[in-house]
């Protein structure tokens, strides 16, 4: 099937015709999910080369388990989000476990979509959120970044961190004024004026 | 705790900052892409060819086969038309021995409708 007639298809969809060999469904896929889930996982992270694996190894999973899929079931962001989450949860427990390791880098700045000249405000304001949102507790950060970045609904998010709906707007309550507290220091530094 | 402490908790710094996050995405480079589209490839199952389902078999070819095959067939076929022709001929042979074995006929022939014969000696 020519690709372009597949971009309007819902992911669902598209993995059916994956799992029924149709390559063009393939790129489609990879060219969807793969930019969104390496986004999430860098928010999470804080570091390029372990997000790119763990969305690599969350769209693994995706491939191995597409054969499989249920429809209905559950959407596929909300399945290769919930994946993600698991598989960035182990790398920060992994990097806890590291911590006492003096020589371990820090990880590296998330460096978004260059901008031109207005890039160096706004590449200073992402690196002043990434340092907030990397200062968060893991869950409250994973809550946060898929709330407020990802856009998701707070009942998607509970589906995803496998709480319920009240412990998600509990920990976004309590990533977003731990946010609000880290950057008002900052408001002026960031090229917000007073009244902005 | 709900959208009412959203509400409270709502900061302009913050909102802008998230909106600009959502703008622009960390980018995934090529190297990356590849990577991820070779991993798709190589775990795609490769298309079943398909199989057409066994036709429907007639009537004729069921009756066929419940009596034994097309050979039986023609051996019940061959039977039935030399009973016919024997049965329309009646060779001398045959007549002969059926007459041996004490078979008589019961009559040359048997009327089924009547004639007008009858009506005609009358007049």
């Amino acid at each position: 099937m020519p690709r372009d007639s597949l971009v309007p298809l819902a992911d669902e969809a598209l993995l059916v015709l994956y799992a029924n060999g149709d390559p063009a469904a393939a790129r489609v896929l990879t060219a969807r999910l793969g930019p969104r889930v390496l986004a999430y996982a860098m928010r999470v992270l804080g570091d390029r080369a372990e997000a790119e694996d763990v969305a690599q190894e969350a769209l693994v999973r995706l491939w191995r388990v597409a054969p499989d899929w249920r429809q209905g079931e559950a959407q596929v962001t909300t399945w290769l989000y919930r994946v993600a989450t698991n598989l960035a949860t182990d790398r920060l427990r992994h990097r806890l476990r590291r911590r006492a390791d003096p020589l371990d880098d820090a990880p590296d700045p998330v460096d978004s979509a260059p901008g031109a000249e207005a890039g160096m405000i706004e590449a200073d304001r992402m690196a002043a959120l990434q340092a907030g949102l990397a200062a968060l507790p893991d869950r409250q950060r994973q809550a946060v970044v898929l709330r407020h970045i990802e856009g998701l609904t707070n009942p998607e998010i509970a589906v995803i961190m496998e709480i319920g709906v009240e412990a998600v707007e509990s920990l976004t309550a309590r990533g977003k004024r731990a946010l609000s507290a880290a950057l008002a220091g900052r408001r002026e530094d960031l090229g917000y004026g007073e009244g902005d | 705790m709900g959208k009412a402490t959203e509400m409270t908790d709502r900061d302009p710094l913050l909102d802008d900052l998230f909106r600009q996050a959502r703008e622009n995405p960390p980018v995934a480079d090529s190297d990356f892409m590849a990577r991820i589209l070779a991993d798709a490839v190589a775990l795609q199952p490769v298309p079943r060819p398909v199989v057409a389902a066994p036709a429907r078999r007639s009537l004729w070819s069921r009756l066929i086969t419940l009596l034994g095959g097309a050979a039986v067939i023609a051996g019940l076929g061959s039977a039935a038309m030399a009973g016919l022709v024997i049965g329309y001929v009646q060779p001398a042979p045959l007549t002969n021995l059926a007459d041996s074995f004490g078979i008589v006929e019961a009559g040359d022939s048997v009327e089924l409708l009547p004639g007008l014969d009858g009506l005609l000696t009358e007049e």
